[in-house]
């Protein structure tokens, strides 16, 4: 995925609710739901928003007390990663 | 991310302690094109349906209050023109929407824009395998066979499918095969032994309810019953029920129920907001919220022998006795059952010693 590519989510194939600061979602494809803490529910809202990899990195960056960006980009792309191999992002 | 079990009871822990509704069943229509025996669903003459934008805008009022799990069902669904609009605009909103059907009126076409539309399980009921005794429940001569076709449809399409039998006087020799049915097809098998009142109380369909010598050959079914599953309670038994809380229903004219089997109208979507009526200002949501097993069920929860095998229900106390504080003859009726057959098969003891436990 580029950085500046903003991310599919693969609606066909979830569910989802945000709860409280969670959002729990559930992917159709395996019945099984997926639960995003507090920061992983403000990526994927940042998702929705059809952000870039780069926006998302940028906005969180300014959110929270983060030291160093390099290292929130690659907690970024392995939460990308996971969600891509639960099929859903595409 | 942690494992989907836990995720799933703890999403039904907050939403249940924050009654946040979680759940919510909508009868969509009271119409129906079959005349079960045993149905809870009270013929209001058909009134006119309401619109689909009714449907849309409850919808988007559910989502906000954090609804997920969205059931539809009727009457029968597929006697709305508009069913497919209503799906695709729930699903587009995000929820996880399930569909009871009997099946009559599903076809090639229609399975597979269900499958397009990724739902998350399609229930379809079956009475019987045998062609007539399927059609002594629903009253129609050709039920049977297009509820079949139906099945194998969805079966073939790979749908998310559950068989789900009400288990009456009437077809008690039928589970056996249909469960057999449900593991060649890949079905999940729903049976249910429990046959609640009409909306109105009216107390006829209990007259299928099946004999104690039945549910004890039921329960005592290995092949169908694993016995752990057969406590449903702690020691002091919990009587956890989501309705109101986490769960709610809307019936096809509006009225916002705690559950469809507790219609106790909280509030009419028609006049109000979803959010309105079950706001902390509504005394009579506040009222069913604040039930308390411990103080409310004394007997039930104290004091009687068949706790721990209870599923004690508010809605069917409700239903039969108008007094939601009341026994429900059908619970306990299971849950002795339950019992006999627990310690029978557990502890060998035989039903006088049970008696004493």
């Amino acid at each position: 995925m580029s950085k500046g590519d903003y991310i599919k989510i693969n609606y066909e194939n979830i569910a989802y609710q945000k709860i409280k600061s969670n959002t729990y979602i559930v992917t159709l494809s395996d019945h099984k739901i997926h639960q995003l803490d507090d920061v992983a529910t403000r990526i994927w809202e940042l998702i929705c928003k059809k952000k870039s990899v780069d926006e998302i990195v940028e906005t969180l960056y300014n959110e929270y007390d983060i030291a160093d960006k390099d290292i929130l980009m690659k907690d970024i792309n392995e939460f990308l990663q996971e969600l891509k191999q639960k099929n859903i992002i595409l | 991310m942690k494992p989907s079990t836990r995720i799933a009871q703890r999403l039904f822990n907050i939403t249940f302690k924050k009654c946040i509704p979680l759940d919510c069943i909508v009868e969509i229509t009271s119409k129906c094109n079959l005349d079960c025996i045993h149905c809870y669903v009270v013929k209001k003459g058909h009134p006119a349906a309401l619109p689909t934008v009714f449907w849309k805008r409850t919808f988007v009022e559910l989502r906000a209050a954090g609804c997920l799990y969205l059931t539809l069902t009727g009457g029968e669904v597929f006697l709305r023109e508009d069913i497919f609009e209503i799906i695709s605009f729930a699903r587009n909103l995000g929820f996880c929407v399930t569909i009871f059907t009997n099946g009559t009126l599903l076809d090639k076409e229609k399975i597979k824009l269900l499958k397009e539309l990724n739902i998350y399980e399609l229930h379809v009921s079956l009475y019987s395998l045998n062609e007539k005794e399927h059609n002594s429940v629903t009253g129609d001569k050709r039920s049977f066979e297009k509820t079949m076709k139906a099945i194998h449809l969805a079966a073939e399409n790979k749908l998310p499918l559950v068989i789900k039998t009400p288990l009456l006087k009437n077809n008690f020799s039928a589970y056996r095969e249909i469960a057999r049915l449900a593991r060649n097809l890949g079905a999940r098998y729903v049976l249910d032994p429990l046959i609640t009142p009409k909306n109105n109380h009216d107390l006829s369909p209990q007259k299928y309810r099946i004999t104690t010598d039945y549910l004890l050959k039921f329960y005592s079914d290995d092949e169908i019953f694993k016995k752990e599953f057969l406590k449903a309670n702690s020691k002091n038994g919990s009587f956890t029920c989501s309705a109101g809380r986490n769960l709610i229903s809307i019936s096809s004219d509006g009225l916002v129920y705690p559950c469809l089997q507790f219609p106790v109208v909280l509030g009419d979507l028609k006049k109000n907001k979803l959010k309105d009526i079950l706001s902390d200002k509504n005394n009579l949501i506040v009222k069913i919220r604040n039930i308390k097993p411990e103080r409310d069920f004394y007997y039930c929860y104290h004091l009687c022998s068949y706790r721990e095998f209870c599923l004690r229900c508010v809605g069917v106390a409700y239903l039969e006795n108008r007094n939601i504080y009341s026994n429900p003859s059908s619970c306990c009726q299971l849950a002795r059952v339950r019992k006999e057959v627990y310690y029978k098969y557990t502890k060998g003891l035989a039903p006088w010693e049970i008696a004493f436990v």
